[in-house]
This record gives C-alpha cells, structure tokens and sequence, in this order.
C-alpha cells in the first residue's frame, strides 16, 4: 500500500462518515438510519468486490463504504432492543444484500 | 462538527484498511482483522457514550474515528462469501461477531457505571 492509497483511503474514509453522520442526525431514528446505510452499504460493496479491485477497490470498498457502514454504533444502539429485530434480521438482510449485489453485477453483464 | 466527523472518520478508516493489510485474510480465511477492529470499536463506543456527553467528542471519537474504524460493508460481504465457500468458518464468524459484539458492549457497560452525565443510546 502506497502513500497514495492511503491518503486516498483517508479521504474517502472522511466522506462516508460525513454521510453516516447527516444520515443519522437528519433522517430516520438514528438505528435505523444505521441498518438503511449498512445494508445500503453491504449491496454496494457487493457489487465492487467484483466490479472493481487494486485501488479502486481499496478506496472506494475500504475507505467510503467501509466509513459509511458501521458496526460500533449498531451495536451500542441496538443493546436495549430485541436482538432478533435489532441484530439478526439486519445482519440476515446485510449478507444477502452483499450477494444480490455480486449477482446483479454478473447478470448484468460485468466481470465477475 | 462536521470537520471533527471527517478527521475522525479519514484517520478510522486509514487505520482499519492498514489492520486489514497486515492481517491478511486467504481464500476461505476467517476475517480475524474485521472482527478485531468490529470488536474493539463497539467495546469502546460503549465506553465512550457513558464517558461523555460532549458532542464534540461523541462526533470525532464516536462517529468519526470509531464508527469509521468499524464496518459493516465488509463484514457482510466476508459472510456472503464463506456461506458458499467455507459454511462452518461463515458460522464461526458470524457467531463470533454477534456474541463478541454484545458481550464487548455489556463489558464496556459494566466498567463504566451510569452516571449523571451519560444518556445511553445517544452515540451522535
């Protein structure tokens, strides 16, 4: 990894933040503003682990969606709710999201 | 805020995707550098929403560094992939995600007491 990626990873790791961030200050109930970009998320990153790779893959995967998605602050707002509505079923939804979307890049005539 | 949002979250990221490159996961691997960073990054989430009610800090801390070093995009993809070509390492990551996830979260809670200051739940 290059000084490059890094800097690039940097930034694209500072625009997915700012999305979560306006997305759960200014949308839906900040948890399920949280599940809506994690899923939004997983289908999209579905979509570039076949679409893309080498750096684009590092920055736009690693750095935006992986800024955009999150894991602590699903779990720390889900600690109080149902387990199976605030964890299992998004979790269930974010696995087959990620599929669909490596499926629809093939299907739609992309390189797998 | 805004700023203290995309400091925290390049510097997150920066340092999920260096744990990722040195942690290599092969082929059918189990995702050790994406549990660690998931695991550890809600463990001090926890600790950090009933340290503080400084929005400041929630925003760079919170939201920036940990909500970025943490990923969701990644861990999905991780199972989609192991369901079909390693099932019993997809099960064990999950489970291990999960079960980490929520004692990491209760842990945390545990160390810091409720105080007057902390309103649980309140991560943005």
């Amino acid at each position: 990894m290059t000084g490059l990626d890094l800097t690039l990873v940097a930034g694209a790791g500072a625009v997915g933040a700012l999305v979560r961030h306006e997305a759960i200050t200014r949308t839906l109930p900040p948890l399920l503003a949280v599940h809506v970009l994690n899923v939004l998320g997983a289908l999209l990153l579905g979509v570039a682990s076949v679409a893309l790779d080498g750096r684009a893959l590092l920055v736009l995967g690693g750095g935006l969606l992986g800024g955009m998605t999150t894991f602590s602050t699903w779990f720390v707002l889900a600690q109080d709710e149902p387990p199976l509505s605030a964890v299992l079923a998004p979790l269930a939804f974010g696995v087959a999201a990620a599929a669909l979307g490596r499926l629809l890049w093939i299907t739609a005539g992309g390189v797998a | 805020m805004r700023a203290l949002v995309a400091l925290g979250g390049a510097l997150g990221a920066t340092a999920r995707v260096a744990v990722d490159a040195a942690l290599p996961t092969g082929a059918g691997g189990f995702p050790t550098a994406t549990l660690l960073v998931n695991l550890t990054g809600a463990f001090a989430l926890a600790l950090l929403v009933r340290s503080t009610d400084d929005p400041a800090l929630r925003a760079g801390l919170g939201t920036g560094l940990l909500g970025a070093w943490t990923t969701f995009s990644a861990l999905a993809v991780q199972g989609s992939d192991l369901l079909t070509s390693a099932p019993i390492v997809a099960l064990a990551y999950l489970v291990a995600t999960v079960l980490g996830g929520v004692l990491a979260v209760r842990l945390a809670t545990r160390l810091v007491p409720a105080s007057a200051t902390s309103t649980p739940g309140g991560t943005s």
